[in-house]
């Protein structure tokens, strides 16, 4: 590897003394950490009002609203309407846009439930016995079989886990039940893992811009 | 007397010392690991490789530097496909900071595949609320973002963006890819998918991942790739077909995330030995 050297552009530098700044924490609590910190936290926070504005209320709202489309001034009504809720003899007030805005998600949820859970519920009907591999593919009737039967056994125990209506007193609900909370911890673990992963992909993107950003090295 | 084991005292600072140690070394010494391609990291490549050249392949982005270090290397090895294919895109964001984040990467990687701005790609820019944006865009694209992102073009100036020609709503469009650090891709599934014949894949963080296994299993996606393992098993699938001619961060980073689990796998044995072994201490004393 040949080291092309440190970097010049005043970018990574700001960079790259902002994350070591971040990662001082590790050694111990500090000012220049809580500095950088409140510097990030500020930065995010400007970007976002600006992006909010550019890239949302001034096309979608100030610029039509100027442009003839005057109702569009009644949002600012009920968007100013939430911040009521600050006010003790006020707060009524914020009840409205909070209605409102209640009614629109409550009539998307029968749309978001039918799209999402629907087609799950319908692929956990699985043929158990005799299944077709599909063309071309390496896989066995048998293979496939046992997989799908794994598969709706789990959804079963996972799902007389949460039978809570009753008491689970018979052994064979105990055992499924049992079953089922061992097959979540499974899946819990697996997210963990991944859970870790993702935090190293983090911390590996920070070392590798700190090592070929600014250093040049690799 | 101190009754704990030894393994229980040791300074975490230490810990961050041996694992800073191994990431360098995993960046720096070439580790040749095997890497094996997931079939729902297969199942999204052929969903972009069968893609419609002739039709517009939206790409909607939601993460922010905070998870750059995998998300960045996803969204890139989606659009040097997408770009070595010549499939039109259009950019859009759910989060303010990758609607600048992404827009930067197509116009670094634009050059190499001779892309134009409004002739190739499109930025349609970032919206604050995904439900409503996803509803409009079912019925008509053009009149829920009215103007692209960079000089406030009409989406409907066909002559300055000829890139939207023939895209009226989601059903002219040949396909969807998100790269997400949040769960919006439910509102693709809530609200487009199944409107629309294009294909839908995902690029999530590692930690969302192993949730999205059942919309995969139910035909909701058409594959996804798992967080920077993903992305390197991508690049591997972009230098078979010969997209890229060597591999690229992605593929360095597995080496010292590799190294890095290792160390974490050492590291429990060791607490939970400290751990039992301090309970006996103390049941001895």
């Amino acid at each position: 590897m040949e080291p092309q050297g440190w970097s010049t552009t005043p970018g990574i530098w700001f960079g790259a003394i902002g994350t070591l700044a971040l990662f001082s924490l590790l050694y111990r609590e500090n000012r220049v950490y809580r500095l950088f910190e409140h510097l990030f936290i500020g930065l995010a926070a400007g970007y976002l009002i600006k992006a909010t504005w550019r890239e949302t209320l001034e096309p979608q709202w100030w610029v039509p609203m100027w442009g003839g489309q005057w109702p569009w001034i009644f949002a600012l009504g009920a968007g100013v309407l939430f911040y009521t809720i600050y006010s003790k003899r006020y707060n009524w007030m914020s009840r409205i846009s909070i209605g409102i805005l209640l009614g629109f998600v409550a009539g998307q949820i029968f749309q978001q439930t039918a799209n999402e859970y629907v087609p799950q519920i319908r692929n956990s009907f699985k043929q158990v016995w005799g299944v077709k591999p599909p063309p071309g593919s390496a896989a066995t009737s048998l293979g496939l079989s046992l997989s799908n039967a794994v598969f709706v056994l789990v959804v079963l125990c996972v799902l007389s886990y949460f039978f809570f209506s009753f008491e689970q007193k018979n052994k064979a609900v105990q055992a499924s039940a049992r079953t089922g909370r061992y097959m979540m911890m499974f899946a819990f673990g697996a997210m963990f893992g991944a859970t870790v992963m993702a935090r190293m992909a983090l911390l590996i993107d920070r070392v590798w811009f700190l090592m070929h950003g600014w250093l040049g090295l690799g | 007397m101190n009754r704990t084991h030894w393994t229980q005292r040791i300074d975490p600072r230490w810990l961050y010392l041996i694992l800073l140690a191994l990431v360098i070394i995993g960046l720096l010494v070439p580790i040749p690991l095997p890497l094996i391609i997931g079939p729902q990291t297969r199942a999204l490549y052929d969903a972009v490789e069968h893609a419609p050249a002739d039709k517009l392949a939206i790409l909607c982005t939601n993460w922010s530097a905070s998870t750059q270090g995998e998300n960045r290397p996803q969204t890139e090895v989606i659009l040097r496909h997408l770009m070595r294919r010549k499939v039109r895109i259009a950019l859009m964001a759910w989060e303010q900071q990758s609607t600048n984040l992404a827009r930067e990467l197509v116009e670094e990687l634009a050059p190499e595949y001779g892309y134009v701005y409004g002739r190739d790609w499109i930025n349609w820019g970032y919206r604050a609320e995904a439900n409503g944006t996803l509803k409009g865009m079912v019925l008509d694209i053009r009149d829920t973002f009215k103007t692209e992102s960079h000089t406030r073009i009409a989406l409907t100036d066909l002559q300055r963006l000829p890139v939207m020609a023939g895209v009226r709503n989601t059903k002219d469009v040949g396909l969807i890819i998100e790269i997400s650090a949040a769960g919006t891709y439910k509102n693709w599934i809530q609200f487009v998918i199944g409107s629309t014949p294009a294909k839908f894949g995902y690029g999530p963080t590692s930690v969302m991942a192993p949730e999205l296994y059942n919309y995969i299993d139910a035909g909701q996606m058409a594959g996804m790739m798992f967080g920077i393992k993903g992305a390197a098993e991508y690049e591997h699938l972009l230098i078979e077909d010969g997209t890229l001619k060597k591999p690229g961060f992605t593929t360095k980073a597995i080496a010292p995330i590799s190294l890095a689990l290792v160390l974490l796998f050492v590291l429990i044995g060791l607490g939970n030995y400290g751990m039992i072994a301090t309970r006996k201490m103390e049941r001895d004393a």
